[in-house]
């Protein structure tokens, strides 16, 4: 249980970072998506089946605190960390070595498609900048070095164990 | 279908979609609203706290990077100090043309608002400057369409959602956004539009009509709670629609929408 509120208060805290205080910090220019970025590497680690309404509650979280239509980022997450973790038998097993640079690309990866879903599910072709995309996928793969760090220091939290790389 | 799809990580996978695609469709606002507002809620504090740490290690790195170049920045500072006290004497004859101006073209100065002062506690965190979250909702009177300035009367955007202590403005770069708008030296008019990544559209202006760069442009008051006379910004570029109807410019905002900190939105005209 008092795992579970911890997660919570994570999530919620990274949703008010990535609403508040990365865009304060950096004028409004780069926001990375902490949220997603924690989710891609918590999916990475993690069965699908294990976090799923994890998931579901981060997107949910920041469809509100976006003020945007409910559903679409509980969408977006639900698919990105639904093919991160179909990836994580086929590349992290045996590769403990590399697997910061497999979740950088797959957090590369997420950000594309993260950006392409909300931009389409929005219906917001017109805001399209590959410019911004360029930055966001950079702020994303440099928050991601924090938030890596961070899981796997409480890996405990996030029920994340040695064991679970293992294909059974 | 292959059988090893049939999974409950694919099925789970199915439902969500299925869900959340309808509730896009559909999107229910106003179901959602309560747990909205509990959300907003718990996180005001949060969220006000976090931006003004935000801000403040914002600046405080800019001092950082800027050590550098004070030296040289004072220097130059006195230089122009000499060259603005040279020019002061001449901007006084200008103030008062320019307040004669002022009455001329019916701009409405400040104290005929009613304000209220807001904080912005969250911004679009696509980086693309198309909202803000501000302090203020529905217990501090404010209501949708109600016009957002900053300082010296600048529109910013307008409010498109309220809720019990915070709202959402939307700004005049949101592709969503639209206004009327006036030239301030010709009066023509013309629909102000958000363009993202080219600033601000301002279209529907009639070959007839006159429009040059650098003019400033304001609210018609036409439309809406939007007032006459809040200045939005000034033309940098004309053309003509590719259907040559009408002349199109591209508007430069007066103030950079990503560095507000401290807006106000009109609640009435007095």
């Amino acid at each position: 249980m008092a795992s579970k509120i911890r997660i919570l208060i994570i999530i919620f805290l990274a949703s008010i970072l990535e609403i508040s205080f990365f865009p304060a910090l950096f004028a409004g220019q780069i926001a990375p998506d902490v949220i997603l970025v924690f989710i891609i590497l918590w999916s990475s680690r993690k069965k699908f089946e294990e976090i799923w309404l994890w998931i579901i509650l981060s997107g949910f979280i920041l469809d509100l605190a976006i003020f945007g239509k409910i559903g679409i980022n509980i969408f977006s997450l639900v698919l990105i960390a639904y093919t991160a973790s179909s990836l994580r038998k086929r590349f992290f097993i045996n590769q403990r070595e590399g697997s910061f640079f497999i979740a950088l690309a797959l957090i590369i990866g997420g950000t594309i498609m993260h950006w392409i879903l909300v931009i389409f599910l929005n219906d917001a072709w017109t805001d399209i900048s590959w410019q911004l995309l360029v930055m966001k996928i950079v702020s994303n793969s440099i928050i991601s070095i924090i938030v890596y760090g961070l899981i796997f220091k409480f890996k405990g939290i996030f029920g994340i164990s040695e064991s679970k790389l293992a294909i059974k | 279908m292959p059988k090893n799809l049939l999974t409950s990580k694919f099925i789970k996978l199915i439902l969500v979609s299925t869900i959340c695609l309808t509730l896009i469709l559909v999107n229910p606002k106003n179901f959602f609203n309560p747990v909205r507002e509990l959300f907003l809620f718990t996180a005001y504090p949060f969220q006000k706290t976090f931006y003004i740490a935000g801000q403040m290690m914002n600046n405080f790195s800019s001092v950082i990077f800027s050590i550098g170049d004070y030296k040289k920045e004072n220097e130059k500072l006195i230089r122009e100090n000499n060259e603005l006290l040279a020019k002061l004497a001449n901007l006084e004859d200008q103030k008062r043309e320019n307040d004669e101006l002022r009455r001329q073209l019916e701009l409405l100065p400040r104290d005929k608002y009613e304000l209220e002062s807001s904080l912005i506690i969250g911004q679009d965190q696509r980086g693309s400057g198309s909202w803000v979250i501000i302090d203020k909702g529905e217990s501090d009177g404010l209501k949708e369409g109600m016009p957002v300035i900053v300082y010296d009367g600048i529109l910013v955007g307008k409010v498109s959602e309220v809720y019990e202590k915070s709202s959402k403005v939307l700004l005049l770069s949101d592709s969503a956004s639209s206004i009327n708008v006036s030239d301030i030296g010709t009066s023509a008019r013309g629909i102000l539009t958000g363009e993202y990544g080219l600033g601000l559209i301002l279209g529907m202006v009639e070959q007839t009509d006159m429009i040059k760069v650098g003019d400033d442009i304001i609210t018609s008051g036409l439309g809406g709670l939007m007032p006459r006379g809040l200045l939005v910004g000034n033309i940098e570029q004309i053309s003509n629609t590719s259907d040559k109807l009408f002349q199109q410019a591209v508007v430069r905002p007066k103030i950079k929408y990503s560095d507000l900190n401290v807006v106000f939105v009109i609640k009435k005209i007095k």
